[in-house]
């Protein structure tokens, strides 16, 4: 299990001072009473169920924990998900083709450099992602890291390219991810103009289509 | 307050009552075996020396030639102990207490019978010497207005062997008090009976006394000596309070009818001249 927001986990340490209010509670409100000998005499007779009161003061202060911790960590959004584990790389299409204007708005690479920033912030504590565009070679544009900040900066680097996109050399580049040794998930951003598109194998990467404005 | 005209004309319809229902005295009957010179003849006897030559009955010695004096009944006027408690735990009925202790010192003052004044509370402090008269009336409503609360406890049982230390003449001792005694109040029943005098007891408790309103966790502390305790009260215990105190006031009741003492309890819900009244009408400060 991991969580989508792990620094709201230091919200634990609240925990300290809230036993301490706990045990420091309020003074309760004094009452004066002119039979006092009877009252002792009430209260010495109790004084076997006491045992009981005092679990229950711990019990009811079991609970209040408790509930704070599963507010901290619903607040942190564990996940389960396996995907989310596996490191990521994503592949930016640059090449010239990506001028042209997508069906959404806007230029294709544009819309692509979005939806790459979008992957960017979805990233967990956890995972770590790579950039890597590519034209006629495949060039890093920044290699693995777990922060999203470093990704984002590296995706406003991004230019668009005059050259057209050789798939071979993207094939290339992806028959070799077995020996990075990594259980990694590749996304590919383009918008499908290249030759060899048509019988893309999604084992290779997993294609995410910029739409072109028919022409 | 006790010296206002208004609270003085209630305690002189209560004295006109009294005069009425127990020809004006709070003792029914106070007859006694003492023979000395009052006008009511009692007894003949043969004359001594030193005997008051005055007393000889001529008419028998002109018939018999025997000295012989006549006894008439000794008029001794009773003596009205009022113990007022004057406790901290009495501070929230001290008014009410008064004024049911201004009611009867009235009655007695103005029915020419003695009568003194102490408050209780861990010890005695007089608070009236005695004195008799109507004219006394008023010194005794302003000290009983100023009498303080005093005491860090309520201990009967010491203040009647005080009370008893300085008062040894027989009377009537009327007890107003919540008798929330912690020590309890038997002992002091019992001393004031084995020297003789005849008691009454005037229970005073209020709402408070009686009944238990708090729920949760409190502070509770004791109005007399201030020792407290954090202590948590659900309905159970409450309940538990409340059954205690009616069980302490039903032990009084019981301890009052074995000694032949008289009991009247009452809480400040009541005038006070209706249980003075009610209290005469039932025949006085009788059991």
């Amino acid at each position: 299990m991991t969580f989508l927001s792990p620094a709201l986990l230091w919200t634990l340490l609240a925990l300290i001072p809230l036993v301490a209010v706990y045990f420091l509670k309020v003074r309760p409100r004094r009452q004066y009473t002119t039979a006092y000998f009877l009252w002792e005499k009430i209260f010495n007779e109790k004084k076997a169920t006491s045992l009981l009161s005092k679990l229950r003061d711990l019990f009811s202060l079991l609970l209040l924990l408790l509930a704070f911790v599963l507010l901290a960590f619903a607040l942190a959004r564990p996940t389960l998900d396996e995907d989310s584990r596996k490191d990521l790389l994503i592949i930016v299409d640059r090449s010239a083709s990506m001028g042209g204007a997508a069906l959404e708005g806007g230029q294709r690479l544009d819309v692509a450099l979005d939806r790459a920033r979008d992957i960017a912030r979805a990233l967990n504590g956890n995972q770590r992602a790579a950039l890597v565009t590519v034209d006629r070679e495949v060039s890093f544009v920044s290699n693995f890291t777990e922060s999203p900040r470093a990704l984002l900066e590296a995706i406003d680097q991004i230019e668009p390219s005059e050259l057209p996109l050789r798939s071979e050399a993207l094939r290339d580049f992806l028959d070799g991810r077995d020996s990075w040794g990594e259980d990694l998930r590749i996304i590919f951003l383009t918008d499908g103009q290249f030759a060899g598109a048509d019988g893309w194998e999604t084992e290779l990467a997993e294609l995410l289509l910029i739409e072109p404005v028919p022409e | 307050m006790l010296t206002d005209p208004a609270f003085i004309s209630r305690l002189e319809s209560l004295y006109l009552l009294a005069r009425k229902v127990l020809g004006g005295s709070l003792q029914a009957d106070r007859q006694t075996n003492k023979k000395g010179t009052g006008i009511t003849f009692a007894d003949y006897a043969e004359y001594q020396l030193g005997d008051d030559y005055r007393s000889i009955d001529w008419r028998i010695y002109a018939k018999f030639e025997s000295l012989i004096i006549k006894l008439f009944e000794l008029d001794e006027d009773a003596t009205i102990y009022l113990l007022v408690d004057c406790s901290k735990s009495m501070e929230q009925k001290y008014r009410y207490a008064k004024e049911l202790a201004a009611a009867l010192g009235y009655i007695a003052l103005n029915s020419l019978d003695r009568l003194c004044v102490l408050g209780m509370a861990d010890q005695l402090h007089p608070l009236l010497d005695p004195c008799r008269g109507r004219g006394k009336a008023l010194e005794f409503l302003r000290a009983l207005e100023e009498a303080p609360t005093f005491g860090s406890d309520t201990d009967f049982t010491t203040c009647m062997r005080e009370f008893q230390a300085r008062r040894k003449r027989k009377g009537l001792v009327i007890v107003v008090s919540d008798f929330l005694f912690p020590s309890g109040f038997d002992e002091g029943l019992n001393f004031l009976q084995w020297h003789r005098h005849e008691v009454f007891c005037l229970q005073v408790q209020d709402e408070t006394d009686q009944r238990c309103d708090w729920k949760g966790d409190i502070d509770l502390t004791c109005i007399e000596s201030t020792t407290h305790q954090r202590v948590t009260i659900s309905p159970a215990e409450a309940k538990a309070y409340e059954a205690a105190v009616a069980s302490w006031n039903e032990d009084l009741k019981a301890a009052c009818a074995r000694r032949g003492i008289g009991l009247a309890a009452t809480t400040p819900a009541v005038a006070f001249d209706a249980v003075i009244q009610e209290i005469l009408r039932r025949g006085g400060l009788v059991a």
